[in-house]
């Protein structure tokens, strides 16, 4: 019964097949599960509504918060979008188009590079640009180097996206006697929409947690600060700060930012899945 | 009324393969014309070249003329983008824009080419789709996302999208080979009645549909050099029932391809 065994040892290799990714997954899913779980039993126990509200305190006093860096750290994430996305989507969108070319072969490499720039990086380059130029640390220097951060890995994913829209899409616009750009504008960035959001929130959250780039650029501050060209506080030096420093009220307040931070960037997620989700249930129709 | 093609040594290139040569064809007004012949032999990018489809991929050149009408689409100083908003295109698989409704997707050429009145819009929608034979199965769904559309309706909304250009001629690369034979079957019957209004060109592996529905039958082949060549054209029974040429009789029998 030569197909019987045949068949038999299909059927293994396909079992093993499945148990092996299982266990893949399994191994990759453990320490995400772990971690948010561990950030979230011992942030929570911390956390109160003078954390939202209060300034820090010292230690040994209660009812202190980090009203300062929650402030500084949006601060930061919305300067470091308005400069970093717009580059990103753009050369990301530029790679759809010319990816082929010699120079989009350069800039697909460059891109690949500054993405695997250590971050401290970007924030010696930014310290350079603005701090000596300016004279003073700010939460400028501090989104530039977010910023800088952040593109490499929107332009990477947004180009993914779009290559994900069948170029059949494409043709299908260009054959309507549609120029280029409005073919771009009107079909393949919508089709891609969603994917382009993924790119958005992979790039914000590549940096949210930055902290080294932050230490001598937005540089910290104890109070709440909103002016770009001011040094502020951020969610992450204030852990670091806190997580590093000898006393335990201030390790559990570290953990209480650690899941602000996390709480966040998921807020944020989800806030752009429910704007994507609502555009496509609003299908125009004249 | 349907516009003539008139083709004149017309060559196509990738980069620096040539894939078809020296083709000269003249596509009679409201008919259907069927290009067939084996794979490789250059048909899709023949029909490609008609509305300057083929030079949006980069290296892609070509040379020679084509005339619609009287008019040179190669001609100096044409744009191409403006040809192809008087050449209507279906491909081989459906593509309805993923995030347009029924109505937009046909809506989407006037509308992004600037007509913004809605009662005209509205209009033009219904009579493409009544057009493409489409519009009693959609009517009371216009708001849906083109996707929930079987292939072949969605292969019609296609047609309709390119209906709605009010274009004299309407290619369709291979636009039943990923249908099953009653979506197929819809899609000739829809392209008979079309040809009354438009003229037809079609690309098609199957010779069977190109017997059934096309007036004129073009047979192209890659010569030794694998350059795509018109070998034959005439009369779509001529071409079944008394090929002139041996590749031709070769390739209706079966004997190869």
């Amino acid at each position: 019964m030569k197909q019987l065994e045949g068949y038999w040892r299909h059927r293994l290799t396909n079992i093993a097949g499945v148990a092996l990714s299982g266990v893949a997954v399994v191994v990759a899913v453990i320490p995400l599960v772990a971690m948010m779980a561990w950030v979230v039993g011992k942030g929570a126990g911390a956390i109160d509504l003078n954390f939202f509200t209060n300034l820090p305190v010292p230690t040994g006093q209660s009812g202190g918060g980090m009203i300062n860096a929650i402030a500084g750290t949006i601060l930061l994430i919305v300067i470091a979008s308005v400069i970093g996305l717009p580059i990103g989507i753009l050369s990301g969108i530029f790679l759809y188009q010319r990816g082929g070319t010699l120079f989009g072969t350069a800039v697909r490499y460059v891109t690949d590079v500054i993405a695997g720039t250590p971050s401290i990086i970007a924030g010696v380059i930014a310290y350079g640009l603005l701090v000596v130029t300016l004279g003073h640390f700010s939460a400028l220097s501090g989104g530039v180097a977010l910023a800088l951060l952040m593109f490499p890995t929107v332009t990477r994913a947004t180009e993914e996206a779009l290559r994900l829209i069948p170029p059949a899409i494409h043709e299908a616009g260009l054959a309507l006697g549609l120029p280029e750009w409005r073919t771009m504008v009107s079909i393949i960035l919508p089709s891609a929409l969603s994917g382009i959001i993924t790119a958005i929130m992979l790039g914000i959250g590549r940096v949210a947690g930055e902290t080294a780039p932050l230490l001598f650029t937005a540089f910290g501050n104890p109070a709440v600060q909103l002016s770009p060209s001011q040094p502020v506080e951020a969610l992450p030096l204030q852990i670091w700060y806190y997580a590093t420093s000898p006393y335990q009220d201030w390790q559990r307040q570290a953990w209480a930012g650690a899941l602000v931070l996390f709480a966040l960037i998921v807020l944020l997620n989800l806030v752009a899945r429910f704007l994507v989700w609502r555009t496509r249930a609003n299908v125009q129709i004249v | 009324m349907g516009d003539t093609i008139t083709v004149r040594k017309l060559s196509a290139w990738f980069g620096n393969s040539l894939i078809i040569r020296d083709i000269d064809m003249m596509v009679e007004s409201n008919k259907i014309t069927a290009i067939i012949g084996p794979s490789g032999a250059g048909k899709s990018t023949y029909i490609r070249c008609i509305n300057r489809m083929h030079e949006v991929v980069p290296g892609a050149r070509t040379q020679g003329e084509v005339f619609v009408d009287e008019f040179n689409i190669y001609g100096p100083g044409v744009d191409p983008v403006a040809v192809r908003s008087h050449i209507g295109m279906v491909f081989q698989r459906p593509t309805p824009f993923p995030t347009m409704s029924i109505f937009d997707n046909v809506a989407a050429g006037p509308r992004l080419h600037g007509l913004r009145n809605k009662h005209a819009l509205r209009e033009l929608v219904e009579r493409s789709l009544q057009q493409a034979a489409l519009w009693d199965e959609v009517k009371d769904r216009l708001k849906e996302p083109a996707t929930v559309l079987s292939g072949g309706q969605q292969q019609r909304l296609c047609i309709a999208r390119g209906l709605a250009m009010r274009p004299g001629i309407l290619l369709l690369d291979e636009p039943a080979s990923a249908l099953d034979p009653i979506a197929t079957y819809k899609v000739e019957e829809l392209l008979l009645q079309l040809k009354t209004q438009y003229t037809v060109m079609i690309v098609t592996h199957n010779m069977q549909q190109a017997a059934r529905i096309a007036d004129n039958t073009a047979f192209m082949m890659g010569n030794e050099n694998r350059v795509g060549e018109l070998v034959e054209f005439g009369p779509t029974d001529q071409i079944f029932s008394n090929p002139l040429d041996r590749r031709t009789e070769e390739y209706i029998t079966g004997r190869f391809g």
